[in-house]
């Protein structure tokens, strides 16, 4: 724990070394060093960077120094193209050692380019004649914590390290990967990235590369970093890292392996205020309407921006209100992030919809955000201004909010509200008038008897039918007053003889009801019938004197006197009635 | 025969068509009533659910039944947040407009909301059943119609059934429809049966208090036995002067409550 100041150090330092390399200024031709201060015996690192929009290289036009003695040199270049325009960057790395002690200036690089000349500011720095450098001293010192114990002059290794190893939870810090190389490689090196658990990581695209001079060997360095936003309070080990490079035809594969690297990760302090939903980090936030005037039922856009330093991909919502006479509807956000001086800087874009019911003049409440500082180690809010907004009369019906963003989505249920209000109807009666049960009614069950009935009667009906069809005997006797009466109608009418149509109206019936022909009897024989089939003698006596009348009616000359014919007519009608009532 | 069914066929669509059709019954309409539901839905539009709910809740108490008035007051007591005065009149408005979609789709987000989580009705008995089956999909008088109509046809088949004149394919076929209708018939039978008597001697009721402590007796000395939430459906078994005794359904759970915090659906 000796040394526990030193990684900040030498990120701070090496945050100045990579700076210029980055952060070009528009001028082609910049020089830096990578401090000012130095002791006699140290070196210094002059980089020397020319943008231009040309393939070949240029050189620069070197100043005298005749204080410094130029121990290395190297060169690097880097190629963009970028929407067709080439912009190819030079940089010319020298390492220096000082002469002399005392203020010392490295002087102006020149450069021609399309004839101008363009020219770096001098460098001014201070040399110290004392052996130990100050604090803020440079990398290059040897026995440096921060490098592997084992730096003997190796030809590779690899170096991580973070910039924090204190940070709060969801405070960002890097992940440094350094990649010493003091001799060619042969193959590309492939790099494992330790598997970050614990962390959500935002790893950077760009390497960078610059040079470092370790116990006086000039080395390459490829640096490589990922950001990381702790998501747990602890210690928590980052795994090492680790590199491959393929070895030659004769040589195996070189294994390079970083030292692991325990992060104390710190919980938030006490006292947050309510709505603060985890947000770390530096932000401002911005509301921003699509326009200033609406319709009643069409919806909105409010944009929400919030932008600052922080986890961008993984930032929870503001604090939405209710606005009165407004539905609103979460929609979509969105998240673009850039690494500038080795932060994340960027910015989330909170949309709502937000549709109007009424119109009027509103001013939307302001929307608050609530996070954590981690540089300042306190909760802050900021607020959005009051968005101001007139709406106008617009269409009744509401348009489904989903349909407006994206016609093609799947219909999703927002919320469930109860169905609509009903219109009114045109009859408003009361109960007892309206449908009454018909099950109180009487003629309902009095229905229910109906079929019965008519079931009864067809039953009754088709048993007389059939026995009509099948009983002859029986058929003969329902039928035959029927049958005497229709004889007995004919005579009367005229279209017969009458003493002839009573004549056989009688014995026909007699016939019909007996189920045997009496034509042929003999009165004497008729008697004798008539008596068992318990026919009172006074009626068989009469039965028997009609009989005897239409003969006399036939032959004897009273047949032309009508009242003796029509007397004999009802006679045998009511004899047929009175034979009726006692036959079956 | 012909014309002994042809009589009975004729009786009967005569009857039929007279007991479905309303316009025998003399319709008493009340004056104003549509104007003050129409009021009442202005209100209701402009969020005043409380003065929407009153002006309902008055043509209600006036004896005028609609279901587009019942299920109105129901949307007026939801958006209150009066759960079981809703449900009440949405169950109202089901039982004389039994296949509505939106009584029913809003009857079962009131449902969803409530606090108790009673028994399934899979424990109830079939009478209970049946009864309940049938009202989410038949008014009390659909289904007094269809049981006569169908005992109306059975006995149509029956008689033609009887007539010899029917010969092979024919006689088959109008046996087997006669089957399947008198099963139906049975079905039908039991089913306005249950109704009635479901209706007649366990009405259903619903809870329309926040809480409401139920008793093993009427009066407020006795030992409370459990306690019910605004919305929950109950059977009533018998009424008091200011008691109802209610059970829950599957019948297990069963005592007194004040009348007042209990709404009687019919």
């Amino acid at each position: 724990m000796k040394f526990r100041w030193l990684p900040y150090v030498l990120v701070l330092c090496f945050c100045v070394w990579v700076l210029p390399v980055h952060a070009q200024a528009p001028a082609p031709i910049t020089a830096s060093v990578d401090r000012d201060t130095l002791s006699i015996n140290e070196t210094i690192q002059l980089t020397v960077t020319i943008l231009t929009n040309s393939l070949a290289p240029v050189l620069p036009d070197m100043p005298a120094l005749d204080d410094f003695e130029i121990v290395g040199t190297n060169s690097g270049s880097q190629l963009n193209i970028v929407n067709g325009q080439i912009s190819s960057s030079n940089s010319y790395v020298y390492i220096l050692q000082p002469r002399k002690s005392g203020e010392l200036t490295i002087g102006a690089f020149s450069l021609t380019l399309n004839g101008q000349i363009f020219q770096t500011e001098p460098i001014k720095m201070t040399v110290t004649k004392d052996q130990s450098s100050p604090p803020g001293g440079q990398t290059t010192k040897p026995g440096n914590g921060q490098q592997p114990a084992e730096v003997n002059g190796q030809d590779f290794f690899v170096d991580a390290s973070v910039d924090n190893p204190e940070p709060y939870i969801g405070q960002m810090i890097s992940y440094i990967v350094r990649f010493y190389q003091a001799a060619n490689v042969v193959g590309q090196p492939y790099y494992d990235a330790p598997k970050f658990t614990g962390f959500w990581s935002v790893k950077e695209t760009k390497q960078s590369q610059g040079t470092d001079t370790l116990n006086g060997r000039p080395y390459q360095v490829s640096e490589l970093r990922t950001f990381l936003f702790p998501t747990a309070a602890g210690q928590v080990t980052i795994d090492p890292a680790k590199l491959t490079m393929q070895g030659g035809f004769f040589e195996p594969d070189i294994n390079l392996q970083s030292k692991p690297i325990t992060v104390n990760v710190k919980s938030l302090p006490d006292g947050a205020p309510e709505g603060f939903k985890g947000a770390v980090g530096q932000y401002e936030i911005k509301a921003n309407m699509s326009t200033t005037q609406g319709k009643v039922n069409e919806p909105l856009t409010l944009k929400i921006t919030l932008s600052g330093k922080g986890n961008f991909n993984n930032l929870p919502e503001p604090i939405w209100q209710d606005i009165p006479d407004w539905r609103t509807f979460e929609s979509k956000a969105s998240a673009q992030s850039t690494v500038q001086a080795n932060q994340i800087q960027g910015s989330r874009i909170f949309e709502r919809l937000l549709v109007p019911s009424k119109e009027g003049k509103y001013s939307l409440p302001p929307v608050q955000y609530i996070f954590f500082d981690p540089i300042k180690g306190e909760y802050q809010t900021i607020r959005t201004q009051p968005v101001q907004i007139t709406i106008l009369p617009g269409q009744a019906e509401a348009p489904s909010p989903q349909a407006v963003l994206n016609p093609q989505a799947d219909v999703k249920q927002l919320a469930e509200d109860i169905r609509y209000l009903k219109p009114v109807p045109s009859v408003l009666a009361k109960a007892e008038s309206t449908n009454p049960p018909l099950t109180v009614l009487l003629f309902y069950w009095l229905a229910w008897g109906l079929p019965l009935l008519f079931l009864a009667g067809h039953l009754f009906w088709e048993k007389y039918r059939q026995r009509l069809e099948s009983d002859s005997g029986w058929t003969r006797r329902m039928q035959a007053r029927k049958n005497a009466r229709r004889t007995l109608e004919a005579g009367r009418k005229g279209s017969d003889d009458v003493y002839h149509a009573v004549a056989l109206a009688l014995t026909d019936f007699l016939s019909d009801k007996f189920n045997q022909p009496v034509a042929g009897l003999t009165s004497q024989a008729l008697a004798e019938l008539l008596s068992q089939k318990n026919i009172s003698t006074e009626l068989s006596q009469r039965v028997q004197d009609c009989l005897f009348k239409t003969e006399v009616g036939r032959f004897a000359p009273e047949a032309g006197n009508p009242t003796y014919a029509e007397n004999l007519l009802d006679e045998a009608e009511k004899l047929i009635d009175e034979l009726e009532n006692r036959l079956p | 025969m012909k014309r002994v069914i042809i009589t009975f066929l004729v009786f009967s669509i005569v009857l039929i068509t007279l007991a479905i059709n309303p316009s025998f019954t003399t319709e008493k309409l009340v004056a104003g009533a549509s104007d003050t539901m129409a009021a009442a839905n202005r209100q209701y539009e402009t969020s005043q659910y409380l003065l929407a709910s009153q002006a309902y809740q008055q043509l209600v108490d006036q004896g005028i039944v609609h279901p587009n008035l019942f299920y109105n007051l129901g949307n007026a007591y939801f958006k209150q947040g009066e759960l079981g005065k809703a449900i009440l009149n949405y169950r109202r408005a089901q039982l004389i407009s039994p296949r509505d979609a939106d009584i029913s789709a809003n009857l079962n987000l009131c449902r969803g909301q409530k606090v108790d989580r009673l028994e399934n009705e899979n424990n109830e008995g079939i009478i209970t059943y049946l009864a309940g089956f049938t009202r989410q999909r038949l008014t009390l008088n659909e289904l007094a119609i269809l049981t006569l109509g169908l005992w109306f046809l059975v006995t149509i088949l029956l008689m033609i059934l009887i007539t010899p004149l029917l010969k092979g394919n024919w006689k088959e076929s109008i046996q087997y429809s006669c089957i399947i209708l008198g099963l139906l018939l049975i079905l039908c039978a039991v089913s306005l049966g249950s109704r009635l008597y479901v209706d007649h001697n366990s009405p259903d009721g619903v809870i329309q208090v926040k809480q409401v402590d139920v008793s093993s007796a009427p009066g407020g000395q006795s030992v409370k036995q459990f306690t019910l939430h605004d919305g929950a459906e109950v059977t009533i078994i018998e009424q008091r002067a200011d008691w109802v005794r209610l059970a829950l359904p599957g019948g297990k759970l069963q005592g007194w409550a004040p009348s007042n915090a209990v709404g009687i659906i019919q």
